[in-house]
């Protein structure tokens, strides 16, 4: 069976590494990218099977991209990605929960967050295993 | 003249004798009044009552309505007593005048005797008092208008605390403001704190449990990796400590600082000493030059080397391999020094350059080559520790083109030290 594709964003790039080497060591595969615009165009070219999304993004924040996942430019011919699970990690405000839910976020959670379980809940939801 | 007009106003020694020695409290002002009186007769008595009771009263006649209008524009009168019946028509006219142009001054006027109605009319429409021109009219006149000129003060007084009250009451407005907008940047302030904790605990965390349930093992390449992210996030976080504190000691004007005379240059020389090898491992070269000798600044040296060695760990964040950081150190003028950090690194944007020195404003960058992590707190205690020293920190760039941060220090000569 081919490997499950997660695009990782997130501009911290140590914990970008660690999340990577989880991921890894899981049997994913991963792409990454440190700023929200680019991760957008990542999630369209690459057809991940999950993204992991942080907020505070430099050029395009979390939520902008999450929009623009979810219902994005369909005059460039690309479909919106509707169902892909996206999982949102935030150091800041947890209020903004219930926004990223409405947008269609997958999860919700706030640093630190524990990896492995957020590891567990991707196989889960992929049907790994 | 028709005397028949004049007849209330007879003449008798009583009434010029009421008007002296009369006590009142205008008596030593100049008082600048005007009698508005057709009748030539009623102006001669009215004067000599006005003059004995007010011996500083400079007082004007006008014999019409329009004079009356001239003589209020071209000066401005303490008070007016006007005479109902003019020939160009009555006396309330001035008072309507003076209202329009909200000229608040004490208005008396003068009715004939059996004209009560239009002396309730006048009061109505805001003059101070009436007089009926009778017998006993001259007896009160002095009195009258003392009484009018009273009323006026107090109104004044009156005014003059409401709108002082009205100040204060502003005042207070805008310090509870002040205060609630200071109570919100702080919330925002510790609210932007836990956010910048939250990643390095991530990484610190995550690294702890990879090692702990074997996912990477010390001695591999893997596990060493992860041992050095926990070290620099652990770093990272005790640099976070040390900023907020250093941070909020100097919001709360409790920085302390240890000063002493030292060679700028000396400074320089450490800073660029300690940082060299850092720099190279970047793969960038890190020079200093000085055009300075014989000068000496009075500092406290950490602070100093602090603020200097913030700016050169920017430099090199934001400066990517190849590049060069220069530190120079040269006098601003006859009384500064000025010391800057010179890279040919990815450069600030115009709308940017302002909010560099501000608390958690990082610019971000995903230039090739740099990373930025920091507690976006630096140069925000960099420029209060500068200014506390009595210099001024600032930055020059260009998106591309490199930045150039400096800071003055006032320099003290090596003479003027040993007097």
């Amino acid at each position: 069976m081919a490997k499950k594709k997660v695009l990782v964003i997130e501009d911290d790039s140590e914990l970008r590494e660690l999340i990577r080497i989880r991921l890894e060591e899981s049997d994913f595969e991963v792409i990454m990218s440190s700023r929200g615009d680019e991760g957008v165009e990542m999630a369209r070219e690459e057809s991940p099977d999950a993204i992991i999304l942080d907020v505070f993004l430099p050029h395009m924040d979390g939520f902008t991209a999450l929009k623009e996942i979810r219902y994005g430019e369909k005059s460039k011919g690309k479909e919106p990605l509707k169902d892909i699970p996206v999982f949102v990690m935030t150091g800041r405000a947890p209020m903004m929960e219930e926004m990223f839910r409405l947008e269609g976020a997958t999860e919700f959670m706030t640093k630190p967050i524990d990896i492995k379980s957020l590891v567990q809940k991707l196989e889960k939801i992929l049907k790994i295993s | 003249m028709d005397l028949s007009e004049a007849k209330p106003f007879n003449f008798t020694g009583d009434v010029l004798a009421t008007g002296k020695g009369m006590e009142n409290g205008h008596q030593n002002e100049i008082l600048n009044l005007l009698v508005v009186e057709d009748n030539e007769d009623h102006v001669f008595l009215v004067l000599k009552t006005l003059q004995r009771a007010f011996s500083k009263a400079r007082i004007d006649v006008a014999k019409n309505l329009a004079e009356a209008f001239v003589k209020t524009k071209e000066k401005s009168y303490q008070l007016v007593l006007a005479d109902y019946n003019l020939p160009d028509g009555n006396g309330l006219e001035i008072l309507r005048r003076l209202n329009r142009e909200k000229t608040d001054i004490p208005f008396v006027m003068l009715t004939g005797a059996g004209d009560e109605k239009l002396a309730v009319e006048a009061m109505q429409e805001g003059a101070y008092d009436y007089l009926v021109k009778d017998e006993f009219c001259l007896k009160t006149l002095a009195k009258t208008l003392e009484a009018a000129l009273n009323k006026y003060a107090e109104r004044k007084e009156k005014e003059r605390l409401q709108n002082e009250i009205r100040e204060k009451n502003l005042a207070l407005e805008r310090a509870n403001e002040e205060l609630k907008k200071l109570d919100r940047l702080k919330s925002e302030f510790i609210a932007s704190v836990s956010h910048e904790f939250r990643t390095p605990l991530n990484s610190v965390r995550e690294s702890i449990s990879m090692i702990a349930d074997g996912t990477v093992k010390p001695g591999e390449a893997k596990g060493n990796r992860v041992l050095e992210i926990l070290r620099n996030n652990i770093e990272r976080l005790k640099i976070l400590i040390e900023d907020l504190l250093d941070f909020s000691k100097l919001e709360a004007g409790r920085m302390k600082l240890d000063k002493n005379f030292y060679d700028p240059v000396d400074i320089v020389c450490e800073v660029a000493d300690s940082m060299k090898q850092i720099a190279q491992k970047k793969g960038l070269i890190l020079l200093w030059e000085s055009e300075l000798s014989g000068v000496e600044v009075f500092v406290d040296k950490g602070r100093i080397v602090q603020v200097l060695m913030n700016l050169v760990e920017n430099a090199i964040k934001f400066t990517p391999t190849p590049g060069q950081i220069t530190i120079f150190c040269r006098s601003e003028n006859v009384s500064n020094v000025r010391v800057s950090v010179k890279d040919t690194g990815v450069g600030i944007a115009k709308e940017n350059l302002r909010r560099v020195f501000e608390k958690f404003e990082q610019v971000r960058s995903d230039h090739p080559g740099v990373d930025v992590r920091g507690t976006g707190l630096g140069l925000a205690i960099s420029k209060q520790l500068v200014e506390l020293h009595g210099g001024t920190i600032g930055v020059e760039s260009e998106l591309g083109k490199g930045s150039e941060f400096y800071f003055t220090l006032p320099m003290v000569f090596r003479e003027e030290k040993s007097v």
